[in-house]
């Protein structure tokens, strides 16, 4: 049960309703996950929304890493509607189904691509440690270049930024499921 | 020794040198090449993003100044995110904390005594760093004392400033010259 109700289109304000259309255009119409939630701030979500487009188009970062990054951030915070977003797109854009299945599973996949296991191990190794080890960044540097993993991080901060969102607000996953295990 | 190696001023282009003076101006100073400011440069159009939306959560949301630097201080201590610390222990007190709750935080300790809405915006942060999700007595709490409106705007706040010091900690942003670490591991 969301503990914010989503707007109803006759509650929303011709702002809301323009932010909405813009939102919802390439997601099949529908506001939901966070951008429901920001909707009821129009600065937040339109500021917000800005971030997230350029993320996706606008940095060196192929979507197939970034969307391993999200992964790995959306199963940290066991955000459950950033899972559902992004688990079908990760694997559009190539990361393995094995892959999706041991981040799922709490557990280290093992990577036959260099430049996912240099992501995974940045992303994995900050959030249960809170730091990134001299080995694991020296890798990523090399593995994927400084504006890469500079982008990469931004990608995966502004994620974690979202599943606090949805964390706090219980989002709730279309027809209540629940994708990840505890 | 930073792990990425500061931009010079002189070899910007053009809008990243009107990004780092008006980022610069806006908090007070020269123009801002250091910090996580510094990293977002080498991306002008992310980094012109984020500091709009960075500005509007520093200045222009509903959340008195003195509960969103205590959310920023509980996540630069989340994160022990020294750069971030130092840039806004300082502005808490200045907004109306009480010393002893900034020094609190910075041992990790509950402060003993705080505010009501203090007390309710310290458990709602400190819960969902810990525990990854919030209570529904804590989340009672939180909206009972600030509104479901500054709500929304309190936790952007504190993802925000998560992600900002995210970007510290991965690539170990040093703290301005002459700066000793003020957090405790």
């Amino acid at each position: 049960m969301a503990r914010i109700p989503d707007l109803k289109p006759e509650e929303m304000s011709a702002r809301q309703k323009q932010l909405a259309a813009e939102i919802g255009g390439p997601r099949g119409g529908v506001v939901r996950g966070p951008f429901a939630i920001w909707l009821r701030n129009p600065d937040l979500a339109d500021k917000a929304n800005q971030i997230g487009n350029l993320l996706r188009e606008g940095t060196t970062v192929p979507r197939r890493l970034s969307e391993l990054a999200i992964l790995v951030t959306a199963r940290h915070w066991s955000a459950q509607y950033e899972w559902f977003a992004h688990e079908h797109q990760a694997i559009e854009q190539g990361v393995s189904k094995e892959v999706v299945e041991a981040i799922r599973a709490r557990k280290r996949p093992s990577f036959a691509k260099p430049d996912e296991k240099a992501v995974y191990d940045m992303c994995h190794e900050l959030y249960e440690t809170k730091k990134v080890s001299d080995a694991t960044y020296k890798a990523a540097i090399e593995t994927l270049g400084q504006q890469m993993v500079i982008e990469l991080m931004t990608i995966a901060s502004f994620y974690a930024m979202i599943a606090m969102f949805l964390v706090t607000f219980e989002a709730p996953v279309p027809g209540g499921a629940k994708p990840l295990p505890e | 020794m930073a792990r990425v190696p500061q931009l010079k001023f002189e070899t910007l282009n053009d809008k990243q040198r009107a990004l780092a003076t008006s980022i610069g101006a806006i908090r007070g100073g020269a123009p801002a090449m250091g910090g996580p400011w510094g990293l977002l440069l080498r991306n002008p159009e992310l980094c012109d993003r984020a500091q709009a939306f960075g500005t509007m959560l520093r200045d222009h949301t509903s959340v008195p100044k003195r509960l969103s630097e205590l959310a920023i201080a509980l996540s630069a201590r989340h994160w022990t995110a020294q750069f971030e610390w130092n840039a806004h222990a300082h502005q808490g007190v200045t907004a109306g904390l009480d010393p002893e709750v900034v020094e609190s935080i910075k041992v990790r300790q509950r402060p003993a005594k705080m505010k009501k809405d203090e007390a309710a915006v310290y458990d709602f942060i400190s819960e969902l760093y810990e525990k990854k999700k919030v209570s529904d007595a804590t989340y009672k709490t939180l909206t009972d004392a600030i509104g479901t409106d500054a709500a929304i705007e309190l936790t952007a706040i504190a993802g925000f400033y998560s992600t900002v010091a995210m970007l510290i900690v991965a690539h170990e942003v040093p703290l301005p010259a002459g700066i000793a670490p003020p957090l405790p591991e």
